[in-house]
């Protein structure tokens, strides 16, 4: 091995360099609130307008228990079902009002009522579920711990679904429904929120089925006879959200928010023109933005997405009922805002562009994992010089 | 203006047979070999004067007429550079020549062989970490720049006597070989330290021509005096073949590019693109003239002498882009030396030996392009060495094992202290061949 040799090369082989691109432009478009991924399903009406008037749930036909049943299995009459319940858990350990909810099955509907992914307050409001039947109604109530030592669980909402379970356990029907509803009994003021099935299996909106079985005999005919549960999880659920009637119009700043639906297209007019070495590589490209600081609003994720296709700024006025933009999801770019200021390292999106990979469509801005989704944020894009969007690209090139 | 034009063409031309590792491998096509069998290395010249026996040189086919025998050679070299200001001690040896030359009836000879035309390796780390700051964040940024490769060459050689005391030789070098050059460009980030990988790949072709002239016609005194010529120009111009590859980020750290690294590698939409070929025409031309002379002193004891002067006669801006910010501009060699020959029907065991010692110089003239307002700074390099070496003579067919030696010291205007040594053994085997034997009845 040969040793190396210490030479001047300030002027050889590769080279670091920096662009500063300005002159990034966006707009707002708003399409329906769309939650169902949200790790929270809503109730009530929220402050700034919002509405929450009822969530939809669909249960799985298996159970997640040892052993696996499936709902249809408890036809079988020699197991017999001692109770059966619905239940959700209250996201936060302690109940300031007592709040009653009733629940709705449908029996005459089949399966399809509801798409986690797709439905939202404009294509499905409480008048598409007029069919639901009253099931039961349950009031939100917490067991008291044990001791002093131990801790409570958080407050649950239990329906009794006993009386409607031989409607699951049809087997007769080739679309069998397993899709309950559950609202307010009455309007709440605030908004309250319950687990969804994205939180995880252990509070995760579920029936839970009790049935006896005999666990031991012996040869006198002795016998012990011992309660099993059964839980079957939510396998779809969703919060429907009603936005307000508010419309953010100042052209200086672009809005985003999820219980809004504001995302917005940002365009960076000059990326086509930028005089980058054929060969340079791309070492970081940041991306930033201001935004209008409100201490009131907890931190939010800023994502951003190449845009596939063109589409014209007229197709993306007023309310849609799609989203219309195809995106690349493969070069998505999130980061976590910080105090008024957020950064984005797009550096993939402008190496594939600067290759002739993708070209230069603009990019969807929307916030996602808001501690709340009824907040909205403000960033400045025609603003002064100091606030304006930059986009500021590393790069090294051969020589 | 680009800057790869700044980098240089070029042929280096440092040690006569040195190609080792050092910062002048990495200019231009790297070191070439000048001088690739012992008999040369152990006078110190250049092959155009008799050296390997009494008006013989192995690589002089204008001398080749008076050989008894056809001649099998190989030899074997190394190179040791020592460098005391910058403590770096490196060293590179290998197969130096293969050679194969057959003498016609004393009228023609033919020869065919193969060598190392230029060689490469070198490992250079920058002296020059620098910073960068940009919108509050401080980039420390270093380089290194590795490479190894070379140029062989296919020797035909021919050697044709046109009068009792005069000889014509001709050479046809064909060049073909190829290059690997990596640049490492690190860049340091708060705890971030990612290193940045630029690969270039040159593949070579071209060809030379050499002529040789070669005469005893004249004395000094009583004393016989052989005087030989030579030019060397280009045939077939160099072509070079130059692929850049487009650099990557070493995510992982392990050298090579692979799918954890940035732009990240996809397959048949190749990501990123392929790389970029270039074909670089007529970015060399080497032109050389050489004389020497060789005045028998006794029988077997010659005094010998040799001047060549080199430079590249293309002086464009050429964008051959191995090299570092360097180019040779031209230089000078010249040697001196004795030589005791072995004698032809020895009678004693130390006259089947040959001595030869002398002294070297050679000067190179290089333009140092540093300047970004396209100013350049010229800047010499001076070698003054010692060489010494033997022969050992044996056999009916006189076959031969060589050794040489050379200590170069080498400065120019940043450093004095760089200790170049050179050694080579070679083996050459006699023997008749196309003579008809008689088979016994």
């Amino acid at each position: 091995m040969e040793d190396a040799v210490t030479v001047d090369l300030m002027h050889d082989g590769m080279y670091h360099d920096t662009l500063y691109v300005r002159g990034i432009t966006g707009f707002t478009y708003q399409t329906p609130p769309q939650l169902g991924n949200s790790t929270l399903l809503y109730f009530g009406t929220d402050t700034n307008g919002f509405q929450n008037p009822f969530a939809l749930f669909r249960i799985s036909n298996t159970s997640i228990t040892t052993p696996v049943k499936t709902l249809d299995s408890f036809i079988d009459t020699t197991t017999e079902i001692d109770s059966a319940k619905f239940v959700m858990t209250f996201n936060v350990d302690s109940i300031t009002t007592d709040m009653i909810f009733d629940l709705f099955y449908f029996p005459d509907d089949g399966d399809s009522i509801f798409n986690e992914s797709e439905s939202n307050y404009l294509n499905l409001t409480e008048n598409d579920l007029y069919h639901g039947v009253f099931v039961s109604s349950s009031t939100l109530s917490q067991q008291e711990p044990d001791d002093s030592l131990s801790t409570s669980s958080f407050p649950t909402l239990s329906f009794d679904i006993a009386h409607i379970l031989s409607a699951f356990l049809d087997t007769s029907n080739d679309n069998p429904n397993h899709t309950v509803m559950v609202k307010p009994q009455s309007n709440l003021t605030e908004v309250v929120a319950f687990k969804s099935r994205e939180s995880g299996f252990t509070f995760t909106p579920q029936i839970k089925v009790f049935s006896d079985d005999t666990a031991f005999v012996d040869s006198t005919g002795d016998s012990v006879v011992t309660t099993i549960s059964h839980t079957f999880i939510s396998t779809d659920d969703l919060s429907l959200i009603i936005p307000p009637d508010i419309i953010y119009d100042n052209p200086n700043n672009v809005y985003l928010g999820r219980g809004m639906a504001y995302k917005a297209v940002l365009k960076i007019p000059n990326l086509d023109s930028i005089l980058l070495p054929r060969q340079a590589t791309i070492t970081q490209a940041k991306l930033s933005f201001f935004y209008n600081n409100d201490t009131s609003q907890s931190n939010f994720y800023l994502q951003l997405e190449p845009i596939i296709d063109s589409v014209s700024t007229a197709e993306l006025e007023g309310l849609l009922l799609d989203d219309p933009l195809t995106t690349e999801p493969s070069l998505i770019a999130v980061n976590l805002s910080s105090s008024g200021k957020i950064s984005l390292d797009i550096r993939e999106y402008i190496q594939l562009h600067h290759f002739g990979y993708i070209q230069n469509q603009g990019l969807k801005m929307e916030v996602a994992n808001t501690v709340s989704p009824f907040n909205t944020y403000s960033f400045f894009i025609e603003n002064l010089d100091s606030l304006a969007p930059k986009l500021i690209i590393h790069y090294v090139a051969p020589k | 203006m680009s800057l790869l034009n700044k980098y240089i063409k070029i042929f280096i031309l440092i040690a006569s047979i040195s190609y080792g590792q050092d910062v002048y491998s990495a200019y231009g096509v790297g070191e070439l070999t000048f001088a690739a069998n012992a008999a040369v290395v152990g006078i110190g010249s250049s092959g155009l004067m008799p050296s390997f026996q009494e008006n013989i040189s192995l690589s002089n086919p204008s001398t080749w007429l008076g050989i008894p025998f056809a001649y099998l050679s190989v030899s074997y070299g190394g190179t040791q550079i020592k460098d005391r200001n910058y403590d770096y001690n490196n060293m590179l040896s290998g197969l130096n020549q293969f050679q194969f030359i057959l003498p016609i009836k004393g009228l023609f000879a033919v020869g065919i062989g193969f060598q190392p035309y230029s060689s490469q390796l070198y490992s250079l780390s920058g002296n020059n970490i620098y910073e960068k700051f940009i919108e509050g964040d401080t980039l420390t940024i270093n380089k290194a720049i590795n490479g190894s490769g070379g140029i062989s060459g296919l020797i035909f050689s021919l050697g044709a006597k046109i009068t009792e005391k005069e000889q014509l030789g001709l050479k046809i070098e064909y060049l073909f070989g190829s290059n690997r050059r990596q640049t490492v460009f690190s860049i340091k980030e708060d705890e971030h330290d990612l290193d940045y990988i630029y690969n270039q790949r040159n593949i070579y072709n071209g060809t030379l021509i050499d002529g040789y002239f070669s005469s005893n016609r004249f004395s000094f005194g009583s004393r016989k005096l052989f005087l030989s010529g030579k030019v060397k120009t280009v045939l077939h111009p160099l072509r070079i073949n130059h692929f850049s590859f487009q650099p990557f980020e070493d995510s992982n750290g392990n050298g090579y590019y692979d799918i954890a690294d940035y732009p990240r590698p996809t397959g048949v939409d190749s990501i990123p693109p392929a790389p970029i070929d270039t074909l670089l025409s007529n970015q060399i031309s080497p032109f050389e003239y050489a004389f020497g002379f060789d005045l028998e002193l006794t029988e077997m004891i010659h005094a010998q002498g040799e001047i060549s002067l080199w430079s590249d006669l293309n002086d464009r801006k050429t964008n051959l882009t191995s090299g570092l910010n360097q180019r040779i501009l031209a230089y000078q060699h010249f040697n001196i030396g004795i030589i005791r020959f072995a004698r032809a029907l020895p009678r004693i065991w130390h006259e089947s030996l040959h001595f030869r010692g002398g002294i070297i110089h050679r000067s190179y003239e290089l333009e140092n392009q540093l300047f970004a307002n396209g100013q350049s700074e010229n800047y010499n390099i001076n070698d003054i060495g010692l060489s010494i070496g033997f022969g050992i003579k044996f056999g009916v067919t006189k076959n031969q094992i060589d050794f040489g030696i050379n200590l170069i010291n080498r400065s120019d205007s940043h450093n004095s202290d760089k200790l170049i040594t050179n050694f080579n053994i070679g083996i050459s085997i006699g023997d008749l061949w196309f003579v008809k034997r008689r088979v016994k009845q």
